[in-house]
């Protein structure tokens, strides 16, 4: 008998004689939320809580605005996914458009990356990211500076919101939330920013 | 071998009450976690109470009908490109690991946070065959240069100060410098993993929630070890306890809510890594092999429990140890297995033997307070006395190990002996009268005798106060029969 | 007249039966009669959360047997005890033939605050203004949920001001037979607790659970603590004059 089969003997033996309880339970929204807040602002608000920054700006701006915040950060190399199109900003830095294998130690030193964000969570201040052939896992990972450029209107509730809203063409390989900049507080609980992950997080919204 | 025996439990036992580094630490450490869940769970949830009420019922639900999440999620897992794995116990799950490094010629392994590979004892393991399992959770690096088992499921460093901290990065890493301040410390244990971390090929994770609906698993971390780990490399290794899969995103969102502020009074973790399947064709990074190992190592036991399957709805949130205040005491070595705290003091039994570590359970006055903060409702304290039971030869549950636990003849005697005296009236009323009458004596002897001594040695002999039923009759209104 | 049966619960008769006198003479303020069966012993959280559950199941139906006139309620001056033999009782005897019973003696368990506050007793408050604090048992906090109304009839005192612990969630140490099987470890609980007690600028610690009451006191007799640890129903009593 394969382990697979005697584990699940021992599973439905185990099961066997236990009363069903089954009772389905639904989520719905467990955080407060500010009701005399915009949904915008009031994500804008908890994902600065989160110690992300913001970028406000419109479709038209966006651009302009991005050429400027790369000027502002002056980053030792700058990166960005196959999503990104403006050729002004394309030229600022390189594409991430062939594999990890080939890329690696040029990837492990990246400074600043710039790719998609997919939707933006009111009630928890996170974004969602997901990788796709146009947009690897390790573009919001492998930088010290990662700036998300996030539509308006991709602004959901929650967690669940989040996650259904991604995925309903299919599950992406890597569908990641992400709360601002990376952290720890093993030591002495002190919080500290920037351990593996991105020390500082740019959300440009249009 | 592990030491488990009673000498080294009350050993450690005795050295960590005295350990003040540690037990300020602790206090401290706890103390702002509970605060900080108590005030993000007042201010910031719609109702925590129904919430709890919603994550039990989901695990409940979920482990009521685990044989079909099983063959579910080990379909669609594989349809999804993973290599599923079955492991019966530990060592078949040692073993798989094993075969995966010899596979593909790795002597490195680099591990994001996994209770479960603590608890089969992965690193030992591979250590004997030559393969070095690197931690790269901070926390846990720490632990792992100074070779001792985690103190706390969450934060397993917290034990140590800056200084003692700066002192170990200083020892064990090539070129690190004496540092205490903790900016510059993470700054020292990220420049050593990042370098680790560019060249290395197997990556190896828990899993929080395996979600059978998708065939993918969802990870929760701050720093990006287990990114990095799970991203980063050729080869990603998912342990999975097959207690930790749920149906749907669903029932992982309903639990996830509740998962970081019980850990750490925070809303959400910074990062919440959802993994379908290894690198597809035409994407451009992630591992090439993904391989899930669904762990049984005592669990389906636990499942047949009469009582202890509530158990496995834990989500490691490690929140009962924040709140236990005799954890806070003795810290998790004391517990001498992986899981320490109220939790441990169920499952460590269940899964390392209730012969080898069934002793932990008197480290508990039954306060409850576990069971009222525990996000999935599982009555801890409750189970806690029912351990007692099983180890008292009165519990109805198969328990690992029972077969060779000795009964404890003293307390069994001081027991029975209770039992007598309390239900016969007249053994009763002699008790009373020769408390009475003797109490000076008593008092005399209350530093020399059994269980008397251990109450006097910080407390005064308590005042024996007699005479109930000749004080009531003389009372009006009041019928003594 | 309304009768009601009294449990003095064991240290209730073996340490403090001037306590148990007291809790009593509270009962006689609104009215009611007091039967006191005389053969009763111990509720049996000693053996019961030591994991020995024959034990304390013969126990327990040597004294619930004791209390059959099913119209009259059983009053306790105990959280503790209140909470084992209200709620523990009918978990342990789930699924035996007993349960009925047990239901019957389980669903008339008060304890005694709960039950003067039913009755709407009225306290006139005859002592000097004074700060004290209160110290909860965890099963009466947890179990029985019994603190809100110690707490309540503390506020009936006019003149009286009860000041919070810092922590009062936390457990003192006594936890039974935790005290003696783990001493040490006890001992650093009860000096936590007694820490926070003697930092609240207050004249009395009250306390409405007996094993607690021995743990704490027996603590800060040894320790030189001269805070006076009163027992809420001996407190009330003085309070009013009686």
């Amino acid at each position: 008998m394969s382990s697979k089969e005697e584990i699940l003997d021992k599973v439905k033996a185990a099961l066997k004689g236990k009363e069903n309880t089954f009772t389905k339970v639904s989520f719905q929204r467990p955080l407060r939320v500010d009701e005399n807040k915009s949904p915008l602002d009031d994500f804008i608000q908890a994902w600065e809580a989160n110690k992300g920054k913001v970028l406000m700006t419109s479709k038209e701006d966006l651009e302009d605005e991005l050429l400027k915040l790369l000027s502002e950060l002056q980053p030792k190399s700058f990166h960005y996914s196959q999503d990104i199109k403006f050729a002004k900003v394309q030229e600022q830095g390189k594409c991430y458009d062939s594999s990890v294998d080939e890329l690696r130690n040029e990837l492990f030193h990246a400074d600043v990356f710039m790719l998609e964000a997919k939707c933006a969570v009111r009630d928890l201040g996170i974004i969602g990211v997901k990788s796709s052939p146009t947009s690897g896992r390790l573009a919001s990972l492998i930088a010290n500076t990662c700036i998300f450029l996030l539509k308006k209107e991709d602004l959901v509730a929650n967690m669940l919101e989040a996650v259904e809203y991604m995925s309903k063409d299919g599950l992406a390989t890597n569908t990641l939330l992400i709360a601002g900049p990376s952290r720890t507080a093993d030591i002495e609980l002190q919080t500290v920013f920037g351990v593996h992950g991105p020390r500082e997080t740019w959300l440009v919204i249009y | 071998m592990k030491d488990y025996s009673h000498e080294k439990y009350l050993q450690t036992l005795d050295e960590k009450l005295h350990d003040k580094q540690m037990r300020d630490n602790l206090h401290s450490a706890m103390s702002t976690l509970r605060a900080g869940r108590k005030k993000l769970v007042e201010n910031d949830y719609n109702d925590w109470e129904h919430l709890r009420t919603k994550a039990s019922q989901v695990k409940l639900n979920c482990l009521g009908k685990l044989d079909t999440l099983i063959e579910e999620f080990s379909a669609n897992c594989a349809n999804n490109g993973m290599k599923v794995h079955f492991a019966k116990d530990a060592n078949e799950a040692n073993e798989i690991i094993y075969q995966i490094a010899k596979d593909n010629e790795a002597d490195l392994i680099l591990k994001g946070k996994s209770m479960a590979s603590e608890e089969i004892g992965l690193n030992h393991f591979l250590k004997e065959k030559g393969i070095f399992a690197s931690e790269t959770d901070l926390g846990e690096i720490i632990i792992q240069f100074i070779d001792e088992p985690p103190v706390h499921i969450v934060v397993p460093a917290i034990h140590k100060n800056r200084k003692q901290v700066g002192e170990i990065f200083h020892k064990y890493i090539e070129g690190a410098p004496l540092e205490t301040e903790i900016p510059k410390l993470n700054a020292i244990a990220r420049k050593y993993l990042r370098k680790k971390f560019e060249g290395f090929k197997i990556g190896l994770s828990g899993v929080n929630f395996g979600i059978a609906k998708e065939g993918a698993i969802w990870l929760i971390e701050n720093e990006g070890n287990g990114r990095m780990s799970t991203t980063a490399s050729d080869v990603h290794i998912a342990i999975c306890g097959i207690e930790k899969i749920v149906e749907t995103f669903e029932d992982a969102a309903i639990l996830n809510t509740l998962l970081a502020p019980s850990a750490v009074g925070a809303k959400i973790t910074a990062y919440n890594n959802i993994i379908k399947g290894p690198r597809q064709e035409s994407e451009l990074d992630g591992p090439k092999e993904m391989h899930i190992i669904l762990l049984d190592n005592h669990r389906s036991t636990m499942l047949g429990t009469k009582d202890f399957y509530k158990a496995l709805s834990c989500i490691r949130c490690g929140t009962c140890l924040n709140h236990c205040p005799v954890y806070e005491k003795v810290g998790g070595h004391s517990y001498m297995a992986t899981y320490p705290g109220p939790i441990g003091e169920v499952i460590s039994p269940q899964i390392f033997g209730l012969d080898k570590v069934g002793y932990i359970d008197d480290l508990c006055s039954l306060c409850g307070r576990c069971s009222e903060v525990c996000p999935v409702k599982i009555p801890l304290a409750q189970l806690i006395r029912k351990m007692r039971a099983e180890q008292a030869f009165e519990g109805r549950n198969k328990i690992a190990g029972d077969e060779n636990i000795q009964r404890h003849k003293g307390m069994d005697m001081a027991m029975k002996g209770f039992a007598t005296v309390a239900s016969n009236p007249t053994l009763w009323h002699m008790m009373l009268w020769s408390a009475g009458t003797f109490k000076g004596l008593l008092a005399k002897f209350a530093t020399k005798a059994p269980v008397l001594r251990d109450w006097t040695s910080c407390r005064t002999f308590p005042e024996i106060n007699t005479g109930l039923e000749a004080k009531l009759e003389k009372m009006e209104g009041v019928t003594c029969e | 007249m309304k009768k009601v049966y009294f449990f003095a619960t064991c240290l209730g008769n073996l340490t403090y039966a001037n306590t148990s006198v007291s809790a009593v003479k509270l009962l006689r303020k609104v009215g009611l009669e007091v039967v006191y069966k005389k053969n009763q012993s111990c509720c049996s959280q000693p053996s019961y959360n030591s994991g020995y559950f024959e034990e304390s199941k013969k126990v327990i139906l040597s004294n619930i047997k004791l209390f059959n006139d099913k119209d009259m309620d059983i009053v306790v001056p105990s959280g503790s005890c209140t909470g084992m033999m209200r709620e523990d009782y009918r978990e342990l005897f789930e699924d035996t033939p007993y349960m009925s019973e047990v239901e019957a003696f389980s669903s008339r368990v008060y304890e005694l605050s709960e039950y003067l506050l039913k009755e709407n007793i009225e306290l006139e408050d005859k002592g000097e203004p004074m700060k004290v604090t209160w110290h909860s048992n965890c099963h009466a906090l947890r179990v029985a949920k019994t603190i809100t109304a110690n707490k309540a009839l503390i506020s009936k005192l006019k003149n009286v001001e009860l000041i919070e612990l810092a922590h009062e969630q936390e457990c003192c140490g006594f936890g039974g037979t935790f005290a003696v099987k783990r001493p040490r470890v006890s001992e650093a609980m009860v000096a936590s607790k007694v820490a926070d007690i003697t930092s609240r600028g207050v004249s009395a610690l009250l306390i409405g659970d007996y094993g607690c009451e021995l743990n704490i006191s027996g603590y800060m007799k040894a320790h030189g603590f001269d805070l006076p640890v009163i027992h809420l129903y001996d407190f009330i009593n003085k309070r009013i004059g009686e």
